[in-house]
């Protein structure tokens, strides 16, 4: 999936609504971008164009509302339109539903973000050192009535 | 792995190298009997297998480490049985798909390996029940009694801990697990205490993994990517660290993987000569040939029966085995029900492989319940798991309210689950569809049906005996949804080849031999009756020594 400079300003805008920041890292900073593109160009590729497409709908979306691309919008003014067109409301031309479009985007953000660091969307696994999920390996616990 | 064989005449030719097949070519060579193995997928090593959490037997979103390869080799199936006839064109990694695994030791390669004896009422559910309307619900030929020995050479051939001893709702037994239990989590104290409060049984859960070193091999490390993937220790037993290296040790046996089997090929009067088979390799496929005096279908339930079907010949027009048309009928696997629970505190301590405590208080004697089922705390979830499956509805699935959700509940939530005693049916099957080929040309196995009505009452009195646990153990939050209709088949599969006495009502006689064709046996989950209210392997595992021992007497006259 190839993205020019504005359709990707879209994706890390709306993949850091999906995972914004807090304490903990956003979406695109734990590598939402890199992971998208690259699941939308390999197993996921039969989804590209569709994905293309909705970002570019998304960009008209944020024009009809407040002037201006979708990076660009406060955060409010993001979240709320997401509600919205996950409610199937729309102001801008669509090729495929907008509320698919969004339900696929935020399976597919949050699956680079909790997956495993080489799937590329979770950095140093810092989401799993977030939610608490250690890999450890050598027996911490020994079975009752067991004695090394 | 690819030994050539250098002649093609063995003793026995096995195809399928899980569970049922392993066991079959280990207790064969034991015999000093030449056996062939054949096993269309590929021998992977732990780091092959890998850790993608995206890829793996337990979530597979885009591809699946265990096989088979998602190109080439579809199903067809009929997703919503509500829409009957509906069929649809999937890939092994995508729902309805039923997969299991194809891979050198078969499901037990990346699997759970939770190691359950059934309970002596599993195989008589007709007698105990009677037969619910539109059910074919059956007593197996054998009982619990006669498989019992079996049982207990499986636990101590292949390796399972467990504490027998802290069981009040088993079936009796004659000796204690091989291995002492593994040690309990946070969450089975937690659940402990409120099973005490209850009155309800608990124990440790059987698991076929080393506690303790055993056969030569190294104690659990306690990791967290047990279920759905391989072992980094080796203390995961399956068939590929135990009856399978045992079984080459002795150079009766001779392994090839990457060979998909078409056809079991039988003479002019129906007696099995051997098999055909297919071996890809460099972009070309080559066909092979090889002879025995005996053949073992152990490909599991869905593909054994898929095998049965394409081996049909003009004396067998219907495939082989399928005299009375009950080839492929009474595919079960098991229906999950279960609940999570969200605690004030956290209850995870990260010790794999998760699963640590059972009740089998809702197994059997369940008024106006037909069977029932066994409940378990649930194998250490990937945090992606999480994110996909264990939001409660009204928790929002983006923006900051997911993120705090993931952060706060993942180390909080204990899912209560277990399988539940599948009332079968004959319309849940498998067929063959001869419009749609693998990649070898070969018709693919057709699923269709949905499970018994009395197999959903079930489900939800086992969702609220979770919700119950969950709650008496101090759970804050309770969530989680009833089952609903679909085919049950999956990981669990079984049943597609009923073993019983009578050649109308079944395909194999009480050994696995196909009525009417003295030297086919088939040793797999395939011949089930029915498929307990447990996991199923041990009892796959059970019945291979028992079916495979009376072949192996019985060979050298066949
Ligand atoms: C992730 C996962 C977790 C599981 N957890 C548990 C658990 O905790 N407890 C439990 O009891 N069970 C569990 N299971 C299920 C368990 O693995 C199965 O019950 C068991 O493997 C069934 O054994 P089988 O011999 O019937 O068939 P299989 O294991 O399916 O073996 C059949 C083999 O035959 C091969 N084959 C098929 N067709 C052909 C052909 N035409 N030619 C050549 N080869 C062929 C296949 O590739 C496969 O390797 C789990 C399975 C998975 C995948």
């Amino acid at each position: 999936m190839e993205l020019n400079a504005s359709q990707q300003r879209t994706l890390c805008a709306l993949a850091d609504r999906i995972i914004p920041a807090d304490e903990f890292p956003s979406a695109s900073e734990l590598g939402a971008l890199s992971f998208a593109t690259d699941l939308f160009s390999t197993d996921l590729a039969s989804a590209g164009g569709a994905v293309v497409a909705g970002l570019d709908s998304l960009h008209g979306e944020a024009h009809a509302i407040g002037g201006t691309e979708f990076a660009e919008l406060t955060q409010e003014q993001q979240d709320a339109l997401i509600q919205d067109l996950l409610q199937g409301n729309t102001r801008a031309e669509w090729k495929t539903s907008a509320a698919t479009f969004l339900r696929l985007m935020i399976a597919v953000v949050n699956e680079g973000y909790y997956a495993d660091p080489d799937n590329g969307g979770n950095a140093e696994g810092v989401s799993w050192k977030m939610v608490g999920f250690e890999v450890r390996e050598g027996m911490r616990l020994l079975p009752e009535g067991v004695t090394v | 792995m690819s030994i050539t064989p250098n002649h093609n005449h063995f003793d026995a030719i096995i195809v399928g190298s899980g569970p049922g097949g392993g066991i079959t070519a280990g207790l064969l060579c034991d015999a000093g009997f030449r056996v062939l193995v054949l096993e269309r997928g590929q021998d992977r090593t732990y780091d092959e297998i890998g850790r993608d959490h995206l890829r793996n037997q337990r979530i597979s979103q885009y591809g699946h480490n265990g096989g088979p390869d998602i190109e080439g080799n579809p199903r067809v199936v009929e997703l919503d049985p509500r829409k009957p006839g509906e069929m649809s064109v999937v890939k092994p990694h995508q729902g309805g798909y039923s997969n299991n695994a194809a891979i050198y030791g078969g499901g037990a390669r990346v699997y759970g390996a939770q190691a359950w004896r059934f309970m002596e009422q599993d195989f008589r559910m007709a007698s105990t029940y009677g037969v619910p309307e539109g059910s074919s619900l059956a007593d197996w030929p054998l009982s619990y009694q006669e498989l019992e020995p079996f049982y207990e050479k499986a636990e101590c051939e292949i390796g399972v801990c467990g504490s027998a001893a802290t069981n009040t709702n088993r079936a009796w037994r004659k000796s204690e697990y091989p291995m002492p239990a593994l040690p309990a989590t946070k969450a089975h104290k937690t659940l402990k205490r409120g099973a005490e409060a209850l009155g309800w049984n608990t124990f440790p859960t059987p698991l076929a993994i080393n506690s303790v070193e055993y056969g030569g091999r190294a104690a659990c490390v306690q990791c967290q990517h047990c279920v759905g993937f391989a072992c980094p220790s080796d203390s995961k037993n399956g068939v590929h660290n135990t009856l399978l290296p045992r079984a080459i040790a002795t150079e009766l046996c001779t392994v090839i993987t990457g060979a998909m089997c078409e056809t079991v090929d039988t003479d002019g009067r129906g007696r099995v000569t051997g098999v055909s088979y297919l071996v890809e390799s460099g972009g070309s496929v080559t066909r092979h040939r090889a002879t025995a005096r005996a053949v073992v279908v152990s490909a599991g339930a869905i593909e054994t029966a898929r095998l049965m079907f394409n081996s049909h010949t003009d004396v067998h027009p219907n495939g082989l085995g399928n005299h009375s048309g009950v080839l492929g009928r009474h595919l079960q696997g098991h229906v999950y029900s279960g609940a999570l629970g969200l605690f004030e505190e956290p209850v995870w301590d990260s010790i794999g492989p998760g699963v640590s405590i059972s009740t089998s208080q809702f197994n059997h004697g369940n008024a106006g319940i037909v069977g029932g089922g066994m409940l378990s705390d649930e194998f250490i979830k990937t945090p992606v798991i999480f994110w996909h499956r264990c939001f409660p509805a009204d928790v929002p699935r983006w923006g900051l309210a997911a993120k705090e959700w993931m952060r706060h509940a993942y180390t909080r939530t204990i899912h209560v689950i277990g399988p539940i005693q599948d009332i079968p049916n004959p319309e849940c099957r498998v067929q063959i569809d001869r419009g749609v080929r693998d990649k070898f040309g070969i018709p693919v196995a057709r699923l269709s049906g949905a499970v018994h009505s009395e197999s959903l009452r079930t489900g939800e009195f086992m969702f609220e005996n979770a919700r119950t646990w969950l709650r008496a153990s101090g759970a804050v939050r309770i969530w989680g949804d009833k089952p609903g209709l679909h085919l049950s088949a999956g990981q669990h599969q079984a049943g597609t080849c009923r073993m019983g006495t009578d050649p109308a009502t079944s395909v194999t006689d009480p050994f696995g031999r196909v009525h009417g064709h003295d030297n086919l046996r088939v040793i797999d989950a395939s011949t089930h009756v029915t498929n307990g209210g447990f996991n199923p392997v041990l009892t796959v595992m059970a019945l291979a020594f028992r079916n495979a021992s009376a072949l192996a007497a019985e060979l050298n006259q066949l």
